[in-house]
């Protein structure tokens, strides 16, 4: 739990100078810029200005770092919602509802949603991590396969809830998705479906092949459209709408919650964590839905549910990487090489010894969740513009861009090729009623499922029983048949019971 | 690039709709296919296939059972049956009865069409979309994005010429040196220093 004497310390670290707080501002809008650029990474900013940090004392590093992070968090959520462009695999859900909802001329709402989720979510996760980083820190050592496998299994229950119209074509949909992410050298050490091309041995490029899938088909869709939005009213960009929408976030506390908690602890899984947090989140919150039918067509929970998470794994890496050293992505790659260039290891000593320091860093979050409120309602009522421009320029406009960022993020013609080949076979899929978030979900975690059945079966030596000895898998299980089959046997019980059942129960 | 607006969907145009998806069943059912024959071939061995196996099996029987279920359905009643609603996340591409009447409109998209109607409209779009990544080598970012751009504009009913010019070449100078400002490894262009 919290020293308040480490907690003073920590204040006093803080607030004793204000110089620490003049890099934060330019981290969040840098973070912001780079996450709203299709293309462009928040690992890729905080590698770019990693070396600035050489010129800062260690604890403005980190305040710089996690700005960054703090800012392209949310910066994501904007060409999500804007373009229907996931530019991290964090805000793929986002796209499930906010597109739909900008589509629909409500893009203030969403963008103003997405903040406050973001902003609350981050206030939430980082009290959690104050609270729990003892907790957490136990609890991700004892995670191996077993437990990832369960997890991984978790995610891949969404594909059949995203089947669609057509629920056989969007499970064919999901499995060709999860059959594509095993493309490359796999674990066992063969190479499968590259066609011999080299740049196929580390897999698809995922999010080229995540932005052909999600936008380049859906604009291909849009070139005989005139606007985004069609109706003149509509388009407008309306500050008083992103208030309200910002502060609409409020009425969702328990989806905010539910995406909070499963952010800071699923995003703690090294690897995994933040790709499935935002995923296991939108999940959740559609089967208690009362209307999980109004789900993907612009239902301003789901936008919430997705924001909550992803920004609170960021909370969770973070605990990974300050209790364990393990960095959980790319993002706590790059603040892990800003340790190592200020000689400072992460772990439990790190924790014990400088606590004063990591509760810093913490606060130093809260801080930055409020200076994202005031920055991000400065930034959304720009970039809302793209609504006004007329569909012939943005779709040229965006589909360049994705090509110049799918190059950026392979460094090669691999990407836009990727892109390209992703762009038309999301355009067949869309016309032929085929599931692309199903497929792009599939494309995710098909390569990690793969790999943790393969680790799983090794160290069980095939023995599924193994799986009984492991309480945190055992209680993952627990939780994924819940959330399948609570409902339904939520309503047998009552039945049996004679008491009446609530219609929600069992959706 | 006109495209067709709220026809409804004719006979032949049914029977190309329903040999096109039959189509996509088959080419998923061979594609699957070989990369299991891929897989196979790398190693039989049990890691290999633990995941692989029972994946391809379950799509190319989803495959054959649609296939068949396709096949054995009468055209006629298809043609008739009116369109499921739909519910799945990815479907904004069809009308949502939700949004007031006016705020959402989707040429491609209208419900009384089947699903190639509006596909001619996107075509020299993909086509143009293609001829742009594939000419990239040679084109390099900086021209081949100013070429793209420009004959976009021009597909897209955009009139004036220099107008098209000068936000081609905004777009793609600002583009291309901001990327390659940004980027740490080289880029391809044929034009702008400091390309690979």
């Amino acid at each position: 739990m919290v020293e308040i004497t480490t907690l003073t310390a920590a204040l006093e670290l803080l607030f004793s100078d204000f110089t620490p707080w003049l890099i934060v501002v330019p981290g969040i809008l840098i973070g912001l810029t780079f996450g709203a650029i299709p293309g462009l990474q928040i690992s890729m900013a905080m590698a770019i200005f990693l070396p600035m940090t050489l010129y800062m004392d260690f604890m403005q590093a980190m305040l710089f770092l996690t700005a960054i992070f703090t800012g392209g968090s949310f910066g994501g959520s904007i060409p999500a919602i804007l373009m229907n462009i996931p530019g991290t695999s964090s805000a793929i859900s986002t796209t499930f509802d906010g597109y739909p909802m900008a589509r629909q001329g409500r893009h203030n709402q969403a963008l103003g949603v997405a903040l406050g989720a973001s902003c609350l979510g981050v206030i939430i996760g980082y009290t959690v991590l104050l609270l729990l980083i003892g907790v957490i820190s136990e609890v991700v050592l004892k995670i191996g396969p077993a437990e990832m496998s369960v997890l991984i299994l978790w995610g891949i229950t969404l594909i059949a809830s995203l089947g669609g119209n057509n629920p056989v074509k969007g499970v064919i949909a999901g499995l060709v998705g999860l059959m594509l992410g095993t493309v490359g050298f796999s674990e066992a050490g063969n190479t499968r479906g590259t066609l011999g091309l080299d740049s196929l041995l580390d897999g698809i490029p995922l999010i080229p092949a995540m932005m052909g899938m999600f936008a380049a088909s859906e604009l291909f869709r849009l070139v005989n459209a005139r606007y985004l939005v069609e109706d003149d009213r509509a388009r407008k960009v309306n500050v008083g709408e992103i208030l309200r929408g910002f502060c609409s976030t409020l009425r969702f506390p328990g989806v905010i919650g539910r995406g909070s908690l499963i952010g800071v602890l699923v995003g703690s899984i090294p690897g995994v964590g933040s790709s499935i947090a935002n995923l296991l989140s939108y999940i959740e919150t559609k089967r208690r839905s009362r209307d999980p039918g109004s789900f993907g067509r612009g239902n301003p929970a789901g936008v919430v549910a997705s924001e909550a998470a992803n920004s609170t794994s960021e909370a969770g890496s973070l605990a990974t990487l300050l209790a364990l050293g393990i960095p959980g992505g790319g993002a706590t790659a790059v603040m892990l090489a800003a340790f190592t260039m200020h000689n400072i290891t992460g772990g439990p000593v790190f924790i014990r010894e400088q606590a004063d320091v990591v509760y810093a860093i913490i606060l130093a979050n809260f801080g930055q969740a409020f200076l994202l409120i005031g920055l991000g309602l400065l930034f959304i009522p720009v970039l809302a513009n793209v609504v006004k421009v007329p569909m012939r320029y943005l779709v040229p406009s965006v589909l360049s861009l994705s090509i110049f960022g799918a190059y950026g993020l392979t460094g090669s013609l691999t990407g836009p090729i990727t892109l390209m080949i992703f762009s038309l076979l999301g355009w067949v899929f869309k016309r032929f009623d085929y599931s692309i978030p199903a497929c792009v979900i599939g494309l995710l975690l098909g390569g990690m499922a793969d790999e943790m059945m393969i680790y799983t079966y090794q160290i069980s030596g095939g023995q599924w029983t193994y799986l009984l000895e492991r309480p945190i898998a055992m209680t993952f299980l627990v939780l994924l048949l819940l959330s399948l089959f609570g409902g339904r046997l939520l309503v047998v019980l009552r039945r049996l019971a004679g008491r009446p059942v609530d219609s929600r129960i069992g959706d | 690039m006109p495209g067709p607006e709220n026809q409804s969907t004719r006979p032949d145009e049914f029977n190309n709709n329903r040999i096109a998806d039959l189509a996509v069943l088959v080419s998923l059912f061979a594609f699957t296919g070989w990369y299991l024959w891929d897989t196979w071939r790398a190693s039989s061995h049990l890691y290999n296939l633990v995941f692989v196996l029972p994946l391809t099996v379950t799509i190319m029987t989803l495959c054959a059972f649609s296939l068949v279920r396709e096949l054995l359905r009468p055209a006629v009643n298809r043609h008739q049956e009116p369109s499921p609603p739909t519910t799945s996340a990815d479907s904004v591409a069809d009308p949502i009865p939700a949004v007031p009447a006016g705020v959402y409109h989707d040429v491609s998209s209208s419900g009384q069409q089947g699903p190639m109607a509006g596909a001619t409209g996107s075509l020299p779009a993909i086509a143009l979309f293609v001829g742009y990544v594939a000419t990239l080598p040679w084109l390099g970012l900086d021209v081949g994005t100013f070429v793209f751009i420009a004959l976009f504009l021009k597909l897209g009913g955009e009139g004036k010429w220099q107008w098209i010019l000068a936000y081609a070449l905004a777009f793609s100078l600002g583009a291309s040196l901001f990327f390659s400002t940004m980027l740490p490894y080289d880029m391809p262009l044929l034009l702008i220093p400091g390309g690979g």
